[in-house]
């Protein structure tokens, strides 16, 4: 092995240039803590520096994860070959399975349809989805987000919500004008308002940075089984009711929550759609019709610059504290429990990106 | 390496790794120190010498972003991940290192 060598004499610096080196290397340390404590009190503050990075770095990202995706694929299709009998005896059995429920579901589907039109009924905001490719895992050991190849430019905003196939992604943390980087549901950052097994207990699935997230704040007597399924239960605005998340796993219920299995494959996500439910301030007008007019009262400004979750800044501020039914977090638990959520209620009311 | 270039690359780092913002920089700032201070016991030594301070001032590197992340965030976080890329980190040195030899001995000649 090479040994490392003298390099070559280098002029010795003045005292002028070696005070000037150090104040330099002073100052740098300084903004960086100074950058450490603002991006600690106001999270958003720096989200247009990562937008504007991401947007720099995402062809290059692109390129460079390419030959890595390849090599994966290539590894996990030769240990799939093996099993390929036994999968498609499996997928016959299956299909054949589903042939039966595909019947029932087209018969179901028109009485469903029979009986809406019977009953006039509406059937909600439509729901339009951008499709985007991830370009980059980029989460490193302190986060679990993701890069994609869609921005502001296709209509991805910040808050909106990013499913696959499988389930529910996570979503929208900031949008460059070409990419936008995804918060995984399993970053600790994360906390998604869920429905949990057949009871549809309410519950926060908070992630932990590991595969499994968590969810928390249960009520005592939820009675809940490995296998249980995980949806979106809709509070908060940010994401739709009903988004498969994850099933229950079998571990039983530890010290932080009961551990939830995602349904969504990290290792193989390649396209995501993204949500665009572009409906500000909807929240608003179910809880008091004054508190979204522009130039109203306080709650009016709040909900004008807070989109999601803003029923609870509406409450917040429309009411006296007293009387309002949740102080904060614990409104989104559907929880009467007055308690210091502080965090949760930041977590409600993010500005517009 | 000036301290200005390291500490853009920490920035870059933690936009890329949606790291908090500041924390990279600091920890590259903190090496290009540590790097600067007691560069005297890595220059003419043996490479296996130069290995182990790498891997000490990587342990050390790695433990102030780990700390750093965990008061951030307000609760002591997961060792696995970080500890996973200070193994490769320190793993890959004799390959990254060779290679940077190789080409500062090439841009040596060129310059001779």
């Amino acid at each position: 092995m090479q040994e490392h060598r003298a390099g070559p004499e280098v002029k010795a610096e003045t005292p002028v240039q070696a005070t000037l080196r150090r104040a330099v290397f002073a100052l740098l340390v300084t903004v960086s803590l100074v950058a450490l404590v603002v991006g600690k009190a106001e999270v958003y503050v720096f989200d247009w520096v990562k937008s504007g990075v991401g947007d720099v770095l995402a062809p290059v990202l692109q390129t460079v994860t390419l030959p890595v995706r390849a090599a994966r694929d290539i590894g996990s299709n030769l240990g799939r070959v093996a099993a390929l009998t036994e999968e498609n005896a499996q997928l016959r059995e299956e299909n054949a399975r589903l042939r039966q429920w595909q019947s029932l579901a087209l018969r179901l589907d028109g009485q469903n349809r029979e009986l809406r039109r019977l009953l006039r009924f509406d059937p909600g905001e439509e729901i339009r989805t951008v499709a985007a490719r991830v370009i980059a895992d980029t989460g490193g050991p302190y986060a679990r987000s993701m890069l994609m190849d869609a921005g502001s430019r296709q209509g991805v905003r910040a808050d909106q919500a990013v499913i696959s196939g499988e389930g529910l992604v996570g979503r929208v943390m900031s949008a460059g004008a070409r990419s936008a980087r995804v918060l995984l549901i399993t970053d600790r950052r994360s906390h998604v308002p869920v429905l949990a097994g057949p009871d549809r207990v309410h519950a926060i699935l908070v992630g932990n940075n590991s595969a499994r997230p968590h969810l928390r704040f249960l009520p005592r007597n939820a009675a809940l089984a490995a296998g249980d399924v995980i949806v979106t239960s809709g509070r908060g605005g940010i994401f739709p009711p009903g988004l498969p998340v994850g099933d229950i796993s079998a571990a039983a219920r530890s010290g932080g929550g009961v551990e939830v299995v995602p349904h969504v494959d990290w290792t193989r996500l390649e396209f995501v759609r993204v949500i665009d439910r572009d409906a500000p301030d909807v929240a608003c007008r179910g809880i008091d019709a004054g508190a979204s007019r522009p130039g109203g009262a306080r709650g009016g400004s709040r909900c004008k610059h807070y989109r999601a979750a803003a029923h609870l800044a509406c409450a917040l501020d429309r009411r006296p504290r007293r009387a309002c039914p949740c102080r904060c977090g614990s409104a989104l638990l559907g929880r009467t429990a007055p308690g210091p959520c502080a965090g949760a209620f930041r977590l409600c009311c993010r500005p517009h990106a | 390496m000036p301290a200005p270039f390291v500490f853009a690359v920490g920035l870059t780092h933690d936009s890329v790794a949606d790291a908090p913002f500041g924390l990279m920089a600091l920890v590259y700032l903190f090496v290009l120190g540590a790097a600067r201070s007691q560069r005297f016991l890595v220059v003419g030594q043996p490479f296996v010498a130069g290995w182990a301070v790498f891997t000490v001032v990587a342990c050390a590197a790695s433990a102030l972003a780990w700390l750093g992340a965990s008061l951030y965030y307000g609760a002591a976080l997961s060792v696995g991940a970080p500890l996973a890329v200070l193994l490769l980190t320190v793993l890959t040195f004799p390959a990254v290192a060779g290679a940077l030899a190789v080409l500062d001995s090439a841009a040596l000649k060129r310059s001779a």
